[in-house]
């Protein structure tokens, strides 16, 4: 029990900095990939207007 | 009612900006892979905040923390096994790196271009309806989410709820996937701040060490261990395994996302950054169980030993614990973020969820059954329409089913089977068609009914136990795969050409 116990508690830090860690990188750097998803799109949808 | 003007401010703001920013999708919508797959457009943040929001829900974080009031630390296992699974499928590239290959919108479409088209509507209905299922319980328990924390009276939640399906549903019909993509973005912001302050508060109301000691006081081993756990044991633990590994790779929702992204390797990375979120996603809520255990763990035994919460001198249901622990600790403000960011994690599945089913309706359902009984095809706008109103109808049937079917089990358990009703033949009749040259049409008929029927009848039927349905479940589909294929004709149909979209 006590075996589990430390693996557990171990596992617990690792998933609560990784979540952490990862919903930061996300905020700083998803804003550029949200604008790049939309200006690929227009592009295609001014494509598709002119052919 | 326990907000405060600052929670309830917060909250209307939240909900406004929802919606004017789903509504700004609409315009970058020009035909149907914009409405269904953004365009295969997404980046890698952009496609994790997406992935991690779709399958992030007030019902995730209810269902967790019933896992983990009910059975300890031993729940992480359910966790691990969620995060991992994605890791590896990540890393190699197992089903999804094909998948989005193909340029694939829907998952029964892989059917049509492997197996027939036949198969592929025999394995629409078998997704719409598992999905319909799955999805028909959320309402209710975000429902009861909100009125424990908010304080709303009962009374009037059936319409605030109805509210907020409605508000899902105007950006999803318009937008289509940009919408929910932009929305997504904006609410896994919001709903990970929300889990962050939870866990925080949470851990300090209750204590770790108390929190170790009450699992050990109520549980013994059994709270630690998940195979002594009676609740868990090896056949839960291989189910788990096989449940996740098909639920990353070929629930519809998952897939869409990988189908949206800019190309197969963007699509490993999102799914291999995501599977570190997954670890957080089902251990940072079933610690909160635990914590609502500490604190409200006192009144009698039910079957497993485990004591029923009283609050307030009331006994109630464990499902409820966790909100009712954060009505107690939250202070306003952070009530009100709290709830908000529950609001977030609850739009961010439903529309994502609207559109997934949605889209199996129209594209894997009345398209081709259309075609097959001899009418033309049809343009991208006329595909678009039949999806939105698929949308509503999914929304209707989602607040009827929620409103009158009682749950015989633990949420995590419901949803796990309707999850598998679909899941075992679909997964193993991909493997099948992706990985071994013999599967054919035969064999996939076969796995798909055989799945289907081997969940239906064992857990419904039998009164089988959850764990060994979903394991036979998966075993029987397999062998319908190999049998029928071995029996039914030798050659496998030439895969058919990606769309030309």
């Amino acid at each position: 029990m006590e075996i589990w116990k430390a693996f557990w508690t171990v596992a617990l830090l690792v998933a609560g900095s990784g979540f952490a860690l990862i919903t930061l990188i996300v905020i700083l750097k998803g804003g550029r990939d949200l604008r790049a998803m939309l200006r690929g799109l227009k592009a295609h949808h001014d494509d598709n207007r002119t052919h | 009612m326990n907000f405060a003007a600052v929670d309830w401010v917060i909250v209307v703001l939240y909900l406004a900006l929802s919606l004017g920013v789903g509504i700004v999708g609409k315009r970058y919508v020009g035909d149907l892979t914009h409405f269904l797959v953004a365009g295969r457009e997404l980046g890698v943040y952009v496609g994790i905040a997406t992935l991690a929001a779709t399958e992030i829900g007030t019902i995730t974080y209810m269902y967790m923390a019933e896992l983990g009031y009910k059975a300890g630390f031993a729940a992480f296992a359910a966790a691990l096994i969620s995060g991992g699974s994605m890791l590896v499928i990540g890393r190699t590239g197992f089903i999804v790196s094909r998948f989005r290959e193909l340029k694939l919108m829907t998952v029964p479409e892989y059917f049509e271009r492997k197996y027939s088209r036949g198969l592929r509507i025999l394995t629409g209905f078998v997704v719409a309806l598992a999905g319909l299922l799955n999805m028909g319980v959320f309402l209710k328990i975000e429902g009861q989410f909100l009125m424990t924390v908010s304080g709303i009276d009962s009374r009037y939640l059936v319409g605030v709820m109805t509210c907020i399906l409605l508000l899902e549903l105007v950006y999803t019909v318009l937008g289509g996937m940009v919408s929910v993509v932009i929305t997504d973005f904006m609410q896994y912001i919001l709903l990970s701040i929300a889990t962050i302050l939870i866990s925080v508060y949470a851990v300090q109301s209750a204590g770790f060490d108390k929190i170790v000691d009450k699992v050990a006081d109520v549980m013994g081993p059994s709270g630690f261990s998940p195979i002594v756990s009676p609740r868990f044991g090896w056949t839960f633990l291989i189910w788990q395994v096989l449940l996740w590994v098909s639920l990353s790779t070929c629930w519809q929702t998952t897939a869409m996302r990988m189908f949206s992204t800019n190309s197969p390797a963007t699509a490993k990375k999102v799914m291999t950054w995501t599977g570190v979120i997954f670890f957080g996603r089902g251990m940072l809520p079933m610690l909160w169980g635990m914590c609502a255990l500490v604190m409200f763990g006192t009144g009698p035994l039910d079957k497993d030993g485990i004591p029923a919460p009283i609050v307030d001198g009331q006994a109630i249901e464990p499902i409820a614990a966790m909100p009712a622990m954060l009505a107690h600790i939250l202070g306003p403000g952070v009530r009100g973020i709290v709830v908000a960011g529950m609001l977030a994690a609850t739009m961010s599945v439903n529309s994502s969820y609207l559109l997934g089913w949605s889209s199996v309706i129209s594209q894997d359902i009345v398209v081709p059954l259309r075609i097959a009984m001899g009418k033309g095809e049809l343009g991208s706008k006329e595909q678009i329409l039949i999806n939105r109103i698929s949308n509503v109808f999914v929304s209707l049937f989602i607040m009827f089913w929620g409103l009158y079917y009682t749950l015989p089990d633990a949420v995590y358990l419901y949803l796990g089977l309707t999850c598998t009703i679909y899941l075992s033949g679909v997964f193993v009749s991909v493997i099948g068609g992706l990985y071994w040259r013999r599967a054919n049409v035969t064999g996939g008929y076969a796995a798909m009914i055989m799945g289907g029927v081997g969940t239906i009848v064992p857990f419904f039927g039998l009164g089988w136990g959850a764990n060994v349905t979903g394991f036979a479940a998966f075993g029987l589909a397999a062998t319908g795969l190999v049998v029928g294929s071995l029996l039914g004709k030798r050659e496998a149909a030439p895969m058919k050409a990606a769309a030309a979209t």
